[in-house]
């Protein structure tokens, strides 16, 4: 059971914390320094008549009345600006920053209850319960997604906000 | 069904179905948090002219960093001390020039056109929510809980074997093991009330062992009553079996003044209990209930659901830490000298008493003793009778129960007509499971009258016993027989004092005066603990002072 319930939190903490995107967000103390675009999670439908969904991940470059550019990075899109009509968008996720989290919590203080003898009954789920929701708060006090956003809004948060720059091709930007 | 322990809440024994559950809760409502709630709005302070943030930042106190996006890509990152000349339209001050793509072209100090410029962006910092701050306090409350525990161990590490229906929880034990015998020589067999029929072919239990406590089992059988279909078997604290198809409930139900009928209606863990007395743990109370006048012809009994508090949990890892280092001479004397047992469990019990049954004689005008309950253990609600003699009145029915205070615990009583005596038919487990596996050696030890069936701590045993009939109605009583060794916990060492041990064994009247501070220490902890983890349980119990 013990055993169980370890592998369950470590899963649990692998799934949350181990986000291998972590790596190209920013620090939130960077937040204003950054000369870059936000890092976007963009879900796409390249084809009607496919239920196929392909993500783009990586820096948000810009935005226009039809286009959102991602020069996507960790995936199987090569790392150029890639050009993705807006009505294919499915649902994003811009991070602002790399959030605040500390998901080793979870296991660390659940494990802790062990100290508590007849009292861990209650105080390993509460702690379970705590601990991971916390965390949840704080991931997502990170980003936002397409309930909080539209696309028109995600202007401001590109490396240019005001769309591509006159005389350059999306070729030119990496 | 005795039992002095409370290890089904030691770290081996969360359940299963129970943290499984939390598990999932606890990613759904973290999935839920992460995808449903509203994202924070963290705004970018983006400007098209310079008058319009100038303003802004002449009465800030500080002047943020300004970075200006120059219309072919690139981008001027200013530190605080920038300066506009809106007359001659330029922009100075340190900081960096990036290119479109990113690359630092320039850094120093810098001048740029103002009609270069296409937009202006200004940001607050950015604070996003802490993952650490809510886990301080939560960190706090860990570390209280531990160092209670290290202080006062006893009221954390509990022990008791147990057993379950197949569907049970550890709110659900339906029964505690023969935990009196805790010495091979104090073997001895225990019926529990499983409070459970069936009309099937087989009926699985559960057997754990979730205590740091070595079992040592000579027999575990299913007792199957046979039954109609609108009774029920009781049974007496002799083992006598009836069966019965009537109970009546009281109409009353008084202790110390305060009405507690409701606590003892239904057998639901709405129970009855009242706290221990400040001043003297061996203090009585009476309940006094009250049944509609009955004319019975048949034989009457009283019904009772009960089980103990952890009182005499206390005592017994008291006594155990009493002994520190010297428990093992201890328990090897018991062995050798049947006396010393007597002393040790024998003096605080006589001084706690039993549960005592008396009946108002409405002729001579006085209470008079039916017999008397007791079953050590905290965990599993025992459901025993005890027969009433005959009495034809038109008065209400007058019960009183003479019990010690914060020592029990009472679920449900009633008044039950008594059908007629039956036996049990006394089954041998037909399956053996050890830990998930078919085990056929153990089963062979369990089955050999000579041997014992040893059960470690975390094992767990599945029996399965095989009913004769599957169209008759069995009601079910579990009998088990062994005995138990009880592992010394370090924490306990430091709290030998054969001194206390002695006052235990031959004054407990004195120590039960005595010891009333410490226990009333932490009753009330104790108690709240095993309320507020009955997550799966229905109800709350009562509490009456």
């Amino acid at each position: 059971m013990k055993t169980r319930m370890i592998i369950s939190l470590a899963l649990l903490s692998f799934l949350l914390g181990g986000c291998s995107y972590y790596q190209h967000l920013e620090d939130e103390s960077e937040f204003n320094k950054s000369t870059k675009g936000s890092f976007i999670r963009v879900w796409v439908n390249l084809d009607e008549n496919s239920f196929e969904i392909k993500e783009y991940r990586g820096e948000l470059i810009a935005v226009d009345s039809t286009q959102l550019y991602v020069i996507a990075v960790d995936t199987d899109v090569d790392s150029v600006c890639t050009a993705l009509s807006k009505s294919n968008i499915e649902s994003f996720n811009l991070y602002y920053a790399k959030p605040n989290t500390a998901f080793w919590s979870i296991p660390v203080f659940t494990g802790f209850t062990i100290t508590h003898g007849v009292f861990l009954i209650a105080t390993a789920p509460l702690n379970l319960l705590i601990t991971s929701l916390t965390q949840g708060h704080a991931l997502r006090a990170s980003r936002s997604q397409e309930s909080d956003l539209n696309l028109d809004e995600l202007a401001p948060f590109a490396r240019y906000p005001r769309g591509i720059p006159t005389g350059l091709t999306i070729e030119d930007i990496h | 069904m005795e039992c002095q322990n409370i290890d089904s809440f030691t770290p081996q024994t969360i359940n299963t179905v129970n943290m499984r559950k939390v598990i999932t809760i606890s990613i759904l409502l973290l999935s839920i948090l992460n995808q449903s709630c509203k994202g924070p709005a963290v705004p970018r302070f983006q400007y098209e002219k310079a008058g319009d943030f100038i303003k802004k930042t002449n009465i800030a106190k500080e002047r943020p960093d300004l970075k200006a996006h120059l219309k072919g890509g690139d981008l001027v990152f200013l530190f605080n001390n920038w300066q506009i000349d809106t007359v001659a339209g330029f922009i100075t001050g340190e900081g960096q020039r990036f290119d479109y793509n990113r690359r630092i072209r320039k850094e120093g100090n810098l001048k740029f056109s103002m009609d270069s410029v296409l937009i202006y962006e200004m940001n607050e910092d950015l604070e996003l929510a802490d993952g650490m701050m809510a886990l301080f306090p939560l960190a706090i409350v860990n570390v209280a809980v531990t160092l209670a525990c290290i202080t006062n161990p006893k009221a954390c590490f509990g022990s008791c074997p147990t057993f379950y229906t197949e569907d049970g929880n550890v709110f659900e034990a339906k029964g505690e093991g023969f935990s009196n015998a805790i010495s091979p020589s104090l073997e001895y067999g225990d019926v529990d009330d499983l409070n459970t029929s069936t009309r099937s072919d087989n009926f699985k239990i559960i057997m754990k062992n979730e205590a740091q406590e070595t079992h040592c089992l000579k027999a575990v059988e299913l007792w199957a009553l046979p039954i109609s279909d609108d009774q029920n078997a009781l049974m007496t604290r002799n083992k006598d079996f009836f069966s019965s198809s009537a109970q009546i409930a009281p109409i009353s139900a008084y202790a110390d003044g305060k009405n507690v009928l409701n606590s003892l209606l239904e057998s639901d863990r709405n129970e009855y209990f009242s706290a221990a007395d400040a001043e003297n743990l061996a203090s009585k109370e009476e309940l006094i209930l009250e049944f509609e006048a009955t004319d019975l012809k048949q034989d009457q009994a009283l019904v009772l659901d009960f089980r103990q508090s952890l009182m005499t949990t206390y005592f017994i890892y008291s006594a155990m830490a009493y002994m520190g280092d010297e428990v093992s001479d201890v328990f090897a004397k018991i062995e050798r000298e049947k006396d010393l047992y007597s002393k040790l469990n024998n003096g605080l019990k006589s001084e706690l008493g039993e549960l005592e049954v008396y009946l108002w004689n409405e002729e001579s005008k006085e209470w008079q003793l039916q017999g008397a309950l007791y079953e050590t253990g905290p965990i599993a609600v025992n459901r025993q009778i005890v027969p009433l003699q005959k009495m034809s009145t038109s008065q209400p029915l007058k019960v009183k129960l003479l019990m010690n205070k914060g020592l029990w615990r009472l679920d449900y009583a009633a008044l039950a007509a008594l059908d007629q005596k039956i036996e049990p038919l006394k089954l041998q487990p037909s399956q053996l499971k050890k830990n998930g596996s078919t085990h056929l050696f153990a089963k062979q030890q369990l089955l050999d009258a000579e041997k014992h069936l040893i059960s470690l701590p975390g094992d767990f045993f599945e029996l399965e016993y095989d009913l004769p009939d599957p169209n008759q109605k069995y009601a079910l009583h579990l009998y088990s027989k062994g005995y138990y060794m009880e592992w010394m916990r370090n924490e306990w060492l430091g709290d030998k004092n054969l001194l206390k041990l002695n006052q235990m064994m031959n004054h407990p009247r004195r120590y039960l005066k005595r010891e009333a501070e410490a226990y009333k220490e932490y009753e009330l902890v104790m108690e709240d603990v095993f309320w507020s983890s009955q997550i799966e349980s229905k109800k709350v119990s009562s509490y009456e002072n």
